[in-house]
């Protein structure tokens, strides 16, 4: 995922006296918006969707899209926007649940009882991702899942690198928390199970 | 860079099991090529709608851009109301069909095993412009209280473009405000013919608007099943006897459940299963009635 490279391509274009049509963004950032709308939270089942829908937004508006900010981060915005208002519904995440972890349960190497505490694992992560909003769990998974470093982060948001450390740290404390709400829950479970 | 925060999988003194967690996290998946050129298509398609139809909301652009692609395919698949149902109950295959599109005229011919529904609804196909099931919708009727119908914007393009480009206009005011719904019919009769008049001598205003409304609310189902219910109250206004009420039903009986409301959804599935014991709603009403 080299998304310094798709930022230059993007500076290209912005100084390039045409401006770029629905498709020319398409072919460029198609990767980009996938990945940025997966880690808003966005299941597997609903990124093709989701995927569409960032592009309806991007036909709107981009004669509006004046090339102040990058345009990656101008389609970042977009989809968080996009996120949130998919994760109003969480009908949709909750129905595809069981299906998707299963999938990647069963294609996780090891032993199968490594294979079953990762997948537990994996589950709970989610569960408490989502406990995140979305700009914080985007943020969150790219930096701590995806490992893409502070620079390329910063660009993607269009903040100075400062404040993605400060809102990095920001982050980890709201997932610090969710963490101990869940060590909560699961002690109060075993109690009850006991 | 040497100032990076480090990260948690890699910090000793972080939670342990944050830490665990964090390191069960898989990469995010790279966009599939498959998939990629599939959007792409779609995208190409929204690209040649004009900008003018889309100052509406963002989901009645997100049908019509699925219509763009899939309309031919829900004529077809609407006229044999086996394949309606099938469809219904297995969500993921409507993207299917919406990619199965490119060759409209082709989609738009019924199936050799379709059932006499399907002759019927192609008979109906078949005159450009002909009369609604319902005479109080007739779009000649309303026409006279409308805006004029839009443009064409460019000279002529191919026929699948310029149909995508007229249902987008149509459909672009389905899910808007009351008053406009009267606009959107008469778009639909009328929006088609200068535009595309190859498109629209197969696609019949009065029978598109019906489709389209009932189509357009069965992809919102569980995604903004709100919304879907405002498409399915305008079918019941506009086609209060229509052939496919009960379809409606069905569908208005899976928004409510999908937006929260598992009783009213229930209620209103015990008292069809009891009305009319179709053998052909039955698992969707059941599945309504154990998920309640």
């Amino acid at each position: 995922m080299n998304v310094l490279a798709l930022l230059q391509k993007a500076q290209d274009e912005a100084a390039s006296p045409a401006s770029p049509t629905l498709e020319d963004v398409y072919r460029s950032h198609a990767e980009f918006v996938w990945a940025s709308l997966s880690r808003c939270g966005i299941r597997s089942g609903d990124l093709d969707d989701a995927l569409q829908e960032v592009f309806v937004v991007v036909h709107r508006k981009l004669p509006s899209f004046r090339g102040e900010a990058q345009m990656t981060t101008w389609l970042y915005s977009i989809c968080l926007r996009v996120a949130s208002a998919h994760r109003r519904k969480t009908h949709v995440r909750r129905e595809r649940d069981a299906l998707e972890l299963h999938e990647t349960h069963s294609l996780a190497p090891g032993s199968p009882e490594d294979d079953l505490v990762e997948h537990q694992r994996r589950q709970v992560l989610e569960q408490l991702l989502d406990e995140l909003d979305v700009e914080k769990r985007a943020l969150l998974v790219m930096f701590e899942i995806d490992e893409l470093p502070c620079e390329e982060i910063a660009a993607i948001l269009g903040v100075p690198i400062g404040t993605v450390y400060s809102r990095l740290h920001a982050t980890r404390k709201a997932f610090g928390r969710a963490v101990d709400r869940f060590r909560t829950r699961a002690a109060r479970a075993r109690e009850t199970g006991a | 860079m040497t100032t990076e925060p480090i990260r948690l999988k890699d910090s000793l003194d972080s939670d342990e099991l944050a830490r665990a967690l964090i390191g069960a996290g898989k990469p995010t998946a790279v966009l599939p090529p498959a998939t990629r050129q599939r959007i792409e298509r779609r995208v190409t398609l929204l690209a040649a709608a004009p900008a003018a139809a889309l100052g509406v909301g963002l989901w009645a652009k997100v049908v019509a851009a699925a219509f763009g692609a899939g309309f031919a395919s829900a004529l077809t698949l609407v006229s044999a109301s086996h394949a309606f149902r099938q469809e219904s109950e297995n969500g993921p295959s409507s993207k299917t069909l919406r990619e199965r599109a490119p060759s409209h005229t082709a989609t738009i011919t019924p199936a050799p095993s379709a059932s006499a529904a399907a002759s019927a609804a192609a008979t109906d196909v078949a005159p450009p412009r002909s009369e609604p099931p319902k005479p109080a919708a007739t779009p000649s009727r309303f026409a006279s209280q409308i805006r004029p119908a839009p443009e064409p914007e460019s000279a002529p393009m191919p026929a699948g473009a310029d149909f995508g480009e007229a249902t987008n206009t149509s459909l672009g005011a389905l899910p808007s405000a009351e008053p406009e719904s009267h606009v959107s019919l008469s778009d639909l009769g009328a929006g088609g013919a200068p535009a595309a008049p190859v498109a629209s001598a197969s696609a019949p205003a009065g029978m598109s608007a019906e489709l389209q409304l009932l189509h357009g609310a069965r992809l919102l189902v569980s995604s903004d099943p709100d919304q879907a219910l405002v498409l399915l109250n305008r079918h019941a206004r506009l086609f209060p006897a229509a052939a496919l009420a009960l379809e409606r039903e069905v569908l208005v009986i899976e928004a409510l459940q999908h937006s929260g409301r598992a009783k009213e959804a229930a209620d209103r599935a015990r008292a069809l299963l009891a009305t009319s014991p179709s053998a052909l709603y039955a698992a969707r009403l059941e599945r309504v009635l154990q998920g309640h």
